[in-house]
């Protein structure tokens, strides 16, 4: 078997919904030992669906199924002493413990990352908030959308001018939360190397698209020059062509930002007259000033066809152009199906389910799909019984006593 | 709060063939860790995102973004169209630890700079590609996909007003989220290196990696052959969920009620006592059903309002709320000043702002160490420190236009 890159890295999740999950997702699929804490009752994101056909089942749950594979999985009830005792006991054989609790949740319990680093300094301790846990607003509550539009990126880049503006796709910001949340981890294991102490990581969801997106992108504009630019709708830039435009079947996204790549679109299209006004021969940007012309003009040609073929053409003249392909339109890709991207397991309760493949290939250490997220309390009696040594008459007095589930 | 700036870095080296944005990410969350990380760059073939946004008064195109994402690297000026550009990019390369580049794929085996060529001359090199559709397959050298890439992973269906009004996301968002990936891959891959002394290739294809976020739409059609889309700022479990307009020009607030009891809080807060008792929005059930007449309600009592006042308000009940910030909003607000998530550093051509770096470390703060490089401003320090090359064969190189 291949070694595997995070070999003996054992990391604990206390996660909730998308963020702290998809970060112990990440270090599960290279190797490491992931242990899933949910509450007796399980992980929200067990009631989000889909669902096989549509059947609620708390096993089943697609949104859980996708950000939990490869790991193990037990319950317990934090909240109450023994459940917070075990929790401490497990954090001594733990090196990363990632959660996302609501804000003041885990001080409530005394559980604060900062006590349980004092009792344990080996540890490194990630934790995800909407706003962080420092900073005036560390308290304010929010998901995906709130830290979305409190870092700017909805209202600078996404939506029309004169609607409102839009919160990214699929819950973006848990996502990128997560990878941050994964790569951070990673720093402060090299660092523990170096320095033998953990430490304590603070991602908070709305620094991450300001910091790393908007504002690279325009802060320093905006301190320097006084202004910023504002979300532009279907519309890339001021030149043209750049924009998502439709066609038979759905949409393509055209962007010819140089003089040959424009010269690609006119062959694409046959070489019609209208592409001959001089009001089309000059560059990128002077075109963008007869974008809505230009569009008017390209839509009778790219209605008539569909998003593929317009793609297959546009290639053929080397002319840059992206199908805005559907879930669906993705599973039957050929170019996904010749690199065998999407992957397979069976689940005991979902039955057959095919996820995303590796994000990255690593030669020595391959990304691996080792098994489907764990159904509820899974391997108590493996985590329990043997790393922490309870007998099973304990564990059926914890189980009656609904510490665990 | 005690910062204590370790270095855990020191001792690596990173040479930077990328361009762009998404290999600058992967480089710098080193370089913020006290790696050093040169950037292999030519006016010959220049990066073009040195001319995006704005430029420095007196500066010839020092642009405002690459000041801000090549922050804390080095820069080394080099011309790969000459044998002689490429010996000493393998003679950097013997002396470092990791490799990085998105050229399209086929670029670097060209240049004699593949895996397989550089792994001859250090032996436990990593080195990872980033590319649109990865190293092999039919679409690995298509044209144009930079911001389109949002398009090929159904990403753009899954943003934008409704199915039938997709919106693009107008910058290329993926390039930061794909370059911490990679950081990510990278950094597992040194941890191996650590352990076991062998190094390895990673091939990064940013379609892919984006698809990783689609799990559930995608069993969505496997389950039920279901498409999904885009439904604005609403969300599948949650009502009310959205933006509404406050007073002032484009001028919105976040609200999000996930519980029957943050329902109750929202009412109680905004003095709307009679929502709390309307049938139609008794349950999170009937609020999803009923919450176009609930978003109408609320951007009511919004309409007239400060965006800033609402969150706090509501913020004060335990309600999910927040502005909608623009740029200038993001640059003046206090949250993020309390957090010290831009400063302002020197730089040959005036004073810049740049970002900081957003995971808050407690023991090994990560830090900028000054802006983006002017073009080949590490070029002779290099050459001749690292390389032990005397300065009378840098002058004849540059004669030779080997360091353009």
């Amino acid at each position: 078997m291949a070694p595997k890159a995070l070999e003996g890295v054992r990391v604990l999740e206390y996660g909730s919904f998308i963020a702290a999950p998809f970060a112990s997702r990440l270090m599960a699929d290279l190797g490491a030992t992931v242990i899933k804490v949910e509450p007796p009752v399980g992980d929200r994101s067990r009631a989000f669906g889909p669902f096989p056909h549509d059947v609620p089942e708390s096993e089943a749950s697609g949104l859980f199924l996708h950000v939990n594979a490869n790991k193990l999985g037990v319950t317990l009830d934090i909240t109450s002493p023994s459940g917070a005792r075990m929790l401490k006991a497990l954090l001594a054989t733990t090196d990363i413990f990632v959660e996302n609790c609501e804000p003041g949740y885990l001080e409530g319990l005394g559980l604060s990352p900062s006590k349980l680093r004092a009792s344990n300094p080996r540890l490194i301790v990630t934790s995800l908030r909407p706003f962080g846990m420092q900073g005036r607003h560390s308290h304010y509550r929010g998901d995906d959308m709130v830290a979305w539009h409190a870092s700017g990126a909805g209202q600078g880049y996404l939506g029309d001018p004169d609607r409102e503006p839009l919160r990214g796709a699929w819950h973006f910001t848990d996502h990128f939360a997560g990878i941050c949340a994964a790569m951070a981890s990673m720093l402060a294991l090299h660092a523990r190397e170096a320095t033998g102490q953990g430490q304590h990581i603070d991602i908070a969801e709305a620094d991450l698209m300001a910091l790393l997106c908007t504002g690279p992108t325009r802060i320093g504009v905006y301190h320097y020059v006084g202004t910023y630019l504002s979300r532009q709708g279907k519309l890339h830039a001021g030149g043209a062509p750049a924009a998502l435009l439709p066609c038979k079947d759905g949409f393509v996204y055209i962007h010819a930002y140089e003089g040959h790549q424009w010269e690609g679109v006119v062959k694409a299209m046959g070489d019609p007259d209208w592409a001959k006004e001089p009001m089309f021969s000059g560059s990128f940007m002077e075109r963008g000033q007869y974008r809505d012309e230009l569009y008017a003009l390209m839509n009778d040609w790219l209605m008539s066809r569909t998003k593929k073929e317009i793609f297959e053409i546009f290639q053929r003249h080397r002319a840059p152009c992206a199908p805005l392909n559907t879930m669906g339109d993705l599973l039957f890709d050929s170019n996904f199906q010749s690199r065998d991207f999407f992957r397979s397991v069976k689940h005991p309760v979902a039955g057959a389910l095919t996820l995303p493949g590796a994000p990255y290939q690593l030669s020595a250490t391959p990304w691996a799909l080792a098994r489907p997220a764990p159904m509820l309390g899974q391997d108590n009696e493996q985590v329990y019984c043997g790393l922490l040594g309870f007998s099973h008459a304990e564990m059926s007095d914890l189980h009656r006593a609904g510490v665990i589930s | 709060m005690p910062r204590h700036d370790e270095n855990v870095f020191g001792n690596l080296r990173v040479t930077n063939f990328g361009w762009f944005w998404v290999a600058t990410v992967m480089g710098n969350i080193f370089a913020d860790l006290g790696a050093e990380v040169v950037k292999v760059e030519s006016r010959t073939s220049f990066d073009n995102a040195r001319a995006t946004t704005v430029s420095l008064a007196g500066s010839q195109g020092e642009g405002l973004f690459t000041i801000n994402v090549q922050h804390s690297m080095k820069s080394i000026q080099l011309n790969l169209a000459r044998p002689q550009g490429v010996s000493i990019a393998k003679e950097m390369v013997q002396q470092s630890d990791v490799v990085i580049e998105n050229y399209r794929p086929g670029v670097m085996e060209k240049l004699g700079l593949s895996y397989a060529e550089l792994r001859k001359i250090r032996p436990d090199i990593i080195m990872v590609s980033a590319s649109a559709y990865g190293q092999v397959g039919p679409l690995r050298t298509a044209s144009g996909f930079g911001t389109n890439l949002a398009c090929v992973t159904g990403m753009d269906t899954l943003q934008g007003y409704d199915k039938d009004e997709p919106r693009p996301f107008n910058i290329a968002i993926l390039d930061p989220m794909n370059g911490v990936l990679g950081a990510y891959a990278l950094l597992a891959a040194l941890r191996h290196r650590a352990r076991t002394g062998e190094g390895q290739y990673i091939d990064i294809a940013q379609a892919e990696a984006t698809i990783g976020m689609f799990g559930a739409p995608l069993l969505d059609y496997v389950f039920n052959k279901r498409v999904q889309h885009a439904i604005a700022n609403h969300d599948l479990t949650m009502a009310p969920h959205n933006v509404y307009r406050c007073t002032g020009d484009d001028a919105w607030v976040t609200i999000a009620i996930a519980t029957d009891a943050e329902w109750r809080r929202l009412c109680a807060a905004t003095g709307n006592e009679t929502w709390a008792t309307d049938e139609r929005f008794a349950d999170a059930y009937l609020r999803l059903r009923n919450q176009r007449s609930l978003d109408m309600l609320i951007t009511a009592w919004t309409l007239n309002r400060n965006a800033v006042d609402i969150a706090e308000l509501l913020q004060s009940h335990g309600v999910a709320s927040a502005p909608v910030l623009n740029v200038a909003q993001v640059a003046e607000d206090e949250h993020y000043k309390d957090r010290e998530s831009w400063m302002e550093v020197p730089h040959p051509f005036g004073n810049a702002v740049v970002y900081t770096v957003p995971w808050k470390m407690s023991g090994t703060q990560p830090r900028v160490r000054g802006p983006g490089p002017l073009v080949g401003r590490d070029t002779q320090y290099y050459l001749q420190e690292l390389l032990g090359i005397p300065e009378a064969q840098t002058d004849k190189l540059a004669a030779e236009k080997v360091l353009d």
